[in-house]
C-alpha cells in the first residue's frame, strides 16, 4: 500500500459516501435530542426508507418517486413512534426498540412477499440515484476521484445540515424547539404547543432517516438486503450526541464515523485487522463523549464556586 | 379469594393481554396479504411452538438465553437504569467462557468452574465500565452500552478470526474450536437439545425474585427506581446501588453466553448472538412482563415459541419467518402505551394506583 495524493483522494471520496447516509440520520437524532426525545427507533426508520425506496423503484423505475416513497414511509413510521412516545407517554427506549424489531421483521417479510427472494434483492431493472457529472473539473484526475460517483443527495445532506443550523438557532420555530427541550412545562406555560412540536420533530427525523436510508439503498449499488442498515442508525445516534446536537457539530462527528468506516473498508486487504478498526468509531464515541461531559461537569462546578 | 384479590392479581395482566391481542391482529392483517388464512397459520404456529415433545423442548432451548438476558435487563430497568448492553455482555461472556474451557489445563470440573466464573467476571466488569461512565461522566447508559455492544462484537471477532480460529472446518464460519465433551452441559432429555442451562435459568428466576423482593438490596434498588432523590434522602447510597445493579445485570447476561457456549453450540461462533437477537428479545420479555422475574420466565417462553412457531409456518406455508419479529415488535409497542392504565386511572381516580401500575408508569 503506497500512500500518495491519489490514495488520499480515494479515501476522501469513500469517506463522503460513507458519511452522508449517517449524516442524514444523525441530523434527525440531533433534532430529537433538542426537543428531549431519545429516538432509538431511527435505525428502524432508516431501514424503512431503504426498503420503501427500492419498492417504489421496482414498480415505477423513477428516482424521484423512490425518494418520495422513502421519505413518506419513514415519516409514517416516525409518526407512529411519535404518537406512542408523546401522546401515549410510552417510554422512549421501549418504543424505539419496538420500532426496530417491528421494521426489521416487516421489511424482510414484505421483501419476500413482493420480490419473492430471501436475503437480498438486486436487479438490473432498478435505477440508481443519478451521479453528479464531474466533467467540469477537466483533466484533473485528483479532483475527479475526490468528487466522482457522488449523488446530488450526498450534497443535499450537507446543505441540510446548514439549513437546520440556521433553523435551530436563527428562527422562531427553532427557538421554540430548543425551549421545549430545555424545559417542557416552562415552554408550555408560555403557550408553546410542546407535544405538537415534539411529534413534528420525530416525524421530521423520520423524513431525514428516510433520505439516509434511500441513499444507502440507491447511492452505491442499488439493492435492498435484509437488515442492511446494520447499526448505522445507532451510529448516527452516537454522532448526534457527539455533535452536541448542533447540526454543524454533527457534520464533523458523522464525518468521523464515515472516515472510520471507510478506513475499515480500505484496511480489509492490509495487515492491520479490519475488525479492530471497525471497533474504533464506537470506542471513540465513548471516549469523546466522556471528555465532552467531563469538561461540562467541571465547567458547572467552577460556576458553583463563583 | 374474594373479587378484590382476583382483581389485584389480574390487573397487571390487562395491559399485556391487550397488547398481545393487538399484535396478533396486526400479524393477522400481514398474513392476509400472503393470501393465507390467519387462523390456520396461528394454529400451525401454536403447534410448531408447543405441540409435541420435540417442538416444546426446542422452544425451551431457545427460551433459555432469552430468560437469562431478560432477567439481566429486568434487574437494571426496574431500578430505572436503562442499559441495552445485554448483547455485548452476552458476547463477552460466551467468548471468555469458550476460551477458558478450551485452553485451560486441568481436570474437567476445574475447567468448567473457571470458565463460568471467568465469563461472569468478564460480563460484570464490562457492565461496570458503563456504570462508572454514568457515575463519573454522566454518560447516557443507553449510548455507552449500545456502543460497547459493537466494541465487544468486533474485538471478539478480531480474536476469533485471527488468533483462535477453528481451521479444521470449511472456514466459512468465524468460530473457535469445540470445547471438550467433559465440560459440556448435559442434555435434560436424551436426544433433545434442551440442556442444564434451562434449569440454571429457572434457578436464576427464583434467585432474582428473592433478591428483588425479599432482601434489603432489592428493596433499595427498587426505591432508586421510584425516586432517586428520596432514596438519597433516606440514607441509601444510590451510587452503590447503581454499581451493584449494573454489575449484577452484566453478570447475569454473561451467563446467557455461557449457556449458549456450553449448552447449545459447544463453541463460540461469531455473530450468532447478534443474528438471533437473543438479548433484544430478552429485553422485550422484561418490558412485557413489567420486570417481574416469573413474568420474564413465562414471556420468554412465549416469545421463544413465537420464534420457533414462526420457523414452523415458514416451512409449511408461504408466510415468511419474519412474521414473528413483526408480532413481537407490535407487542412491545402496544405494551409501551399507557392506554389501559390511563383508562383505569381515569375511571377510579380516587383509589391510589397499584405498585404494578406505578412501575408501568415510570419513564
Amino acid at each position: 500500500m503506497n500512500i500518495d495524493a491519489n490514495y488520499l483522494a480515494v479515501v476522501f471520496n469513500s469517506t463522503i459516501r460513507m458519511t452522508t447516509p449517517i449524516l442524514f440520520v444523525a441530523l434527525g437524532s440531533a433534532l430529537c435530542n433538542r426537543v428531549f426525545i431519545f429516538n432509538i427507533g431511527l435505525e428502524g426508520m432508516m431501514l424503512t426508507g431503504s426498503f420503501a425506496a427500492i419498492v417504489a423503484n421496482y414498480y415505477t423505475h423513477s428516482v424521484l418517486i423512490s425518494i418520495l416513497a422513502a421519505m413518506i414511509a419513514s415519516m409514517l413510521i416516525a409518526w407512529v413512534a411519535g404518537i406512542f412516545m408523546v401522546k401515549f407517554k410510552g417510554a422512549m427506549l421501549v418504543v424505539g426498540v419496538s420500532i426496530n424489531t417491528l421494521m426489521g421483521g416487516l421489511t424482510t417479510f414484505l421483501m419476500q412477499l413482493i420480490f419473492d427472494v430471501k436475503g437480498a434483492y438486486v436487479s438490473t431493472d432498478l435505477v440508481g440515484l443519478p451521479k453528479i457529472n464531474v466533467d467540469f473539473f477537466g483533466e484533473s484526475s485528483i479532483l475527479r476521484t475526490m468528487f466522482g460517483s457522488l449523488t446530488w443527495l450526498d450534497l443535499f445532506a450537507f446543505v441540510m445540515a446548514v439549513v437546520l443550523y440556521f433553523h435551530l438557532f436563527r428562527t422562531v420555530t427553532g427557538f421554540r424547539m430548543r425551549s421545549v427541550g430545555i424545559n417542557k412545562p416552562a415552554a408550555e406555560s408560555l403557550g408553546i404547543k410542546a407535544d405538537r412540536i415534539q411529534i413534528a420533530t420525530v416525524v421530521f427525523s423520520g423524513l431525514l432517516s428516510g433520505l439516509g436510508g434511500c441513499l444507502l439503498s440507491m447511492g452505491g449499488v442499488t439493492m435492498f438486503a435484509q437488515n442492511m442498515t446494520a447499526g448505522r442508525g445507532f451510529i448516527a445516534m452516537a454522532a448526534g450526541t457527539l455533535g452536541a446536537a448542533n447540526p454543524l457539530g454533527v457534520v464533523v462527528s458523522s464525518s468521523f464515523f464515515g472516515f472510520a468506516q471507510s478506513m475499515a473498508n480500505m484496511l480489509q486487504n492490509s495487515s492491520i485487522s479490519s475488525q479492530l478498526t471497525m471497533a474504533i468509531p464506537y470506542f471513540a464515541t465513548v471516549v469523546a463523549l466522556a471528555m465532552f461531559n467531563y469538561a461540562k461537569i467541571r465547567g458547572s462546578k467552577q460556576k458553583e464556586k463563583q | 379469594m374474594n373479587t378484590r384479590t382476583i382483581k389485584r392479581l389480574l390487573s397487571p395482566l390487562a395491559q399485556p393481554v391487550f397488547a398481545i391481542a393487538c399484535a396478533l391482529l396486526v400479524g393477522a392483517v400481514a398474513m392476509m396479504f400472503t393470501g393465507e388464512n390467519p387462523l390456520e397459520i396461528y394454529a400451525i404456529m401454536l403447534k410448531g411452538a408447543f405441540g409435541g415433545k420435540y417442538y416444546f423442548l426446542t422452544t425451551l432451548t431457545r427460551a433459555t438465553p432469552i430468560i437469562i438476558t431478560g432477567l439481566g435487563a429486568a434487574i437494571a430497568w426496574s431500578s430505572n437504569y436503562m442499559g441495552i448492553g445485554g448483547e455485548g455482555q452476552m458476547i463477552l461472556g460466551g467468548f471468555t467462557c469458550a476460551l477458558i474451557a478450551l485452553y485451560m489445563p486441568g481436570p474437567a470440573w476445574a475447567k468448567l468452574l473457571c470458565s463460568i466464573i471467568g465469563a461472569l467476571v468478564a460480563g460484570g466488569l464490562y457492565s461496570f465500565i458503563s456504570a462508572w461512565l454514568l457515575d463519573k461522566f454522566e454518560m447516557s447508559l443507553a449510548i455507552s452500552t449500545l456502543m460497547f455492544n459493537y466494541v465487544a462484537q468486533y474485538v471478539t471477532m478480531h480474536y476469533v478470526a485471527n488468533v483462535f480460529l477453528d481451521t479444521t472446518g470449511d472456514g466459512k464460519m468465524t468460530q473457535t474450536f469445540m470445547v471438550d465433551e467433559s465440560v459440556r452441559f448435559p442434555q435434560l432429555v436424551e436426544g433433545y437439545s434442551v440442556h442444564l442451562g434451562f434449569i440454571i435459568a429457572i434457578a436464576l428466576v427464583v434467585a432474582v425474585w428473592f433478591l428483588m423482593n425479599r432482601t434489603s438490596f432489592g428493596y433499595e434498588s427498587r426505591m432508586t427506581g421510584f425516586n432517586i432523590h428520596f432514596c438519597d434522602y433516606g440514607g441509601v447510597s444510590s451510587k452503590k446501588i447503581m454499581y451493584g445493579i449494573l454489575t449484577l445485570s452484566g453478570v447475569i447476561c454473561a451467563m446467557a453466553g455461557v449457556c449458549e457456549v456450553l449448552g447449545t453450540q459447544y463453541r463460540y461462533v461469531h455473530g450468532t448472538y447478534v443474528n438471533t437477537s437473543y438479548a433484544w428479545i430478552g429485553l422485550n420479555a422484561a418490558l412485557i412482563s413489567n420486570y417481574n422475574p416469573f413474568g420474564v420466565l413465562i414471556t420468554s417462553i412465549v416469545l421463544a415459541g413465537i420464534s420457533t412457531g414462526g420457523a414452523a409456518i415458514a416451512r409449511a406455508t408461504s408466510v415468511p419467518l419474519e412474521i414473528s419479529s413483526v408480532i413481537q415488535g407490535c407487542i412491545t409497542l402496544f405494551i409501551s402505551a399507557k392506554i389501559v392504565i390511563q383508562y383505569r386511572r381515569g375511571r377510579k381516580a380516587k383509589t391510589p394506583p397499584s405498585a404494578a401500575a406505578l412501575q408501568g408508569g415510570e419513564e
